[in-house]
């Protein structure tokens, strides 16, 4: 039965399709499911209705079958963004694809870490120049930090500068255990 | 205090430092100052399509972006392309953040806020007060000649910047952010980038749509405010820092959050001001980092302020220790 | 593969004389074209009949799909031409507009608008069944409920939900098998209780 859910997303390795095709045409029960299954995203898309199934089944079995000629399928290549074609025009145009080389390889890898505590500490008043610089802590959760991170997004300076929001600062990634 | 609108009805102030086109590829020679201004025309007036990618820590992130611009107005998309998924449009002054592992949409729409980036030209003459800017040599960047331009802070509040820009567009392809030592705490650059030309406007198309069942919805429902009319205000900024922004709005599920953005004119630091009922247990004082990011917290009486920006701890702690309440 | 061309193998087998094949189409499109003619066709009872009807007439014209677009756009073409006919024989006026361009045919199904497309009797197990999918949906597991979000509503592949969802393949498979698995329980004891058997 998973197998027909998965088969229902056209989830399936190509060779089967046929024969898993031919099972559930044959079988009551995975015929049901295929109903029921699209059903359930019919309904998931707000869209319910009366079967129709069986009353077309039944002027079907009045119809002649249908033969025709098996036709090649036409070729579904998949677009990719990578090849859009250089095109004339406004000043500058130019299309770069860059080979994986990471610019950056020459500079020193920084890992998130405690800063070193530079000078003494400093009570007093706000205004001193010089305060002892804090030390960061491990984050129990990065999602509190999410949403401030993003309401903070569109100020940041590559945003200024680039007209850009990375946004790659506005999750903190648990997965990695990035933050420190 | 000037609100963003009054800022913004000064357009006639901005032309003289707009250098036109046919000047930018022509052989003359803009000072340090100049180029930056032209990073920033750039960013107003360029469309473009690529991908690049942003490094800070052990953390690398490959993202794509297509950002047009029309008479009508800024569009923009990014798409994660790894780590966390996630989708952002932008249209003219309104933020949608799509995270489908959670299904949640962020939308941050800030009225009256006509450009963006928030950080106006106007300001960019000030920031030679903060920082030692000077124009460096000409490096290649992929297929591109780019201007490289060091901006050294000045005092320990902000980051140093390298930025490279290409020669022809002053579109910016490349920029590192540097502590107090020096090191790289993060940085962008891209992998693969067409200007202008023909760019298909279905790459701005969003995957996702809020509308459709399923995503939850959190709207910052920001408007502009007055913080000093409720008490709050800042004792004290670091030196070359104004506020650039007021607001009140949602973050998470707390409403009526003060918000309020401090800019040198590169860098900028945000300052929240929430009450602290209803604040999770695992909040307390202290600094929490990524990258470039730095976050201090501290209670002022029954209230949280969080304090994030892209500069250095003693900055950021800085600002949220001059956060004061007087009614 | 992925949806259309698992359309395409079941075309082929319709083509090659296969009936059942081609039911399997109907059950998958029947609800989605029958949206569709609702914007033309005001009556519920009424679009059941062309909606049956498109869907003969679209196995007549099996031999000439070529297969050059998706089988149900073709077959949304076919439904928009017999829907006109239909209003053209009641003698009642077909809307201007009958270009619909692919994409509002493959468009988002508003989520208020059962009675378009269900008769006052029908109405009652329809809302029904839509309710019993959401009260399930809303007491699954929150990874079962959101990979078959991923899935029915946007779309995705496996693939991609599995990157979204950090997780292998299988587990999608299985999530979207047992959210499906639990809805399916739930709405047995309804779709068997429908004497008529019309659903």
């Amino acid at each position: 039965m998973e197998k027909l859910s998965a088969f229902v997303d056209g989830e399936v390795q190509d060779g089967d399709v046929q024969s898993q095709l031919a099972r559930i045409e044959s079988d009551a029960g995975l015929r049901s499911a295929w109903n029921t299954y699209h059903l359930i995203g019919d309904a998931l898309r707000g869209n319910v209705s009366p079967d129709l199934t069986s009353r077309v089944v039944a002027r079907l079995r009045d119809e002649p079958a249908t033969l025709a000629p098996r036709r090649k399928p036409a070729g579904l290549g998949r677009w990719a963004w990578l090849a859009m074609p250089a095109a004339a025009g406004v000043a500058a145009v130019t299309l770069v694809v860059w080979t994986a080389a990471p610019i950056w390889q020459a500079e020193p890898q920084i890992a998130s870490g405690p800063i070193a505590a530079g000078g003494t500490a400093a009570p007093g008043p706000v205004t001193a120049v010089s305060l002892s610089a804090p030390e960061p802590r491990t984050l129990a959760s990065g999602i509190e930090v999410d949403n401030y991170l993003f309401a903070h997004q569109r100020y940041a300076p590559t945003s200024a500068m680039q007209g850009v929001v990375p946004y790659a600062r506005t999750v903190t990634d648990e997965r990695r255990g990035v933050s420190k | 205090m000037t609100t963003v609108c009054s800022r913004l009805l000064q357009p006639v102030r901005f032309l003289p430092f707009l250098l036109p086109v046919s000047a930018a590829i022509a052989q003359t020679d803009p000072t340090a100052l100049q180029w930056l201004q032209r990073i920033y025309t750039a960013t107003q007036t360029l469309s473009y399509t690529g991908t690049f990618v942003y490094h800070q820590g052990q953390q690398v992130e490959t993202t794509r972006i297509t950002h047009i611009v029309e008479p009508s107005g800024t569009r923009e998309r990014l798409e994660a392309l790894d780590g966390v998924p996630r989708e952002i449009i932008r249209t003219g002054d309104e933020v949608v953040c799509y995270l489908p592992a959670s299904m949640t949409v962020k939308i941050d729409k800030q009225h009256g806020q006509q450009t963006f980036p928030a950080v106006l030209p106007e300001q960019i003459k000030d920031l030679s007060e903060n920082y030692s800017i000077t124009r460096g040599e000409v490096e290649r960047v992929g297929g591109y000649r780019c201007q490289t331009i060091s901006l050294e802070p000045k005092d320990r509040m902000r980051y140093g910047h390298r930025l490279w820009a290409d020669v022809n567009t002053g579109m910016l392809l490349k920029a590192k952010t540097f502590n107090e030592k020096h090191e790289v705490v993060e940085q962008f650059a891209f992998t693969q980038l067409q200007i202008g030309g023909n760019i298909d406007r279905d790459r701005l198309k969003p995957r996702f749509s809020r509308e459709s069942r399923g995503w939850r919805v959190e709207d910052s429902g920001a408007t502009s405010a007055n913080l000093a009319e409720a008490g709050w205000s800042l004792r004290a900024k670091p030196a070359g820092f104004r506020t650039i922004t007021e607001l009140v709005r949602t973050l998470g599920n707390t409403s009526g959050v003060g918000h309020m953005v401090l800019s040198d004119g590169l860098a900028a630091v945000s300052v929240f001001i929430e009450p602290a009922a209803g604040k999770p247990a695992v909040s307390q004082t202290g600094l929490v980092r990524q990258g470039a990011t730095n976050v201090y917290v501290r209670p002022v009486g029954n209230y949280w302020v969080t304090v994030v920006g892209e500069t250095p701890a003693e900055s950021v702690k800085y600002i949220a220790d001059a956060v004061e309440y007087r009614k | 593969m992925d949806d259309r061309d698992l359309d395409r193998q079941l075309v082929e087998r319709a083509q090659r004389g296969d009936k059942h094949a081609f039911e399997l189409l109907v059950s998958k499109y029947q609800r989605k074209l029958a949206r569709l003619l609702a914007r033309f066709i005001r009556d519920p009872a009424e679009v059941e009949d062309v909606a049956q009807e498109a869907f003969i007439k679209a196995y007549r014209a099996l031999p000439s799909f070529r297969g050059d677009s998706a089988f149900y756009t073709w077959l949304y073409r076919i439904g928009i031409n017999t829907a006109k006919n239909y209003l053209v024989a009641m003698k009642r006026r077909a809307p201007t507009t009958t270009e619909f361009d692919a994409e509002e045919a493959e468009g988002f199904e508003n989520a208020e608008q059962l009675r378009d497309i269900n008769t006052p009797e029908s109405m009652v197990m329809s809302k029904e069944i839509a309710r019993t999918v959401n009260d399930t949906m809303d007491q699954l597991p929150e990874e079962l409920r959101n990979a078959i979000t991923l899935r029915e509503i946007e779309g995705m592949s496996y693939e991609d939900i599995a990157a979204i969802m950090n997780c292998p393949i299988g587990t999608v498979r299985s999530r979207i098998f047992r959210a499906r698995e639990a809805i399916a329980e739930r709405l047995r004891p309804l779709l068997d209780t429908g004497k008529d058997r019309r659903w």
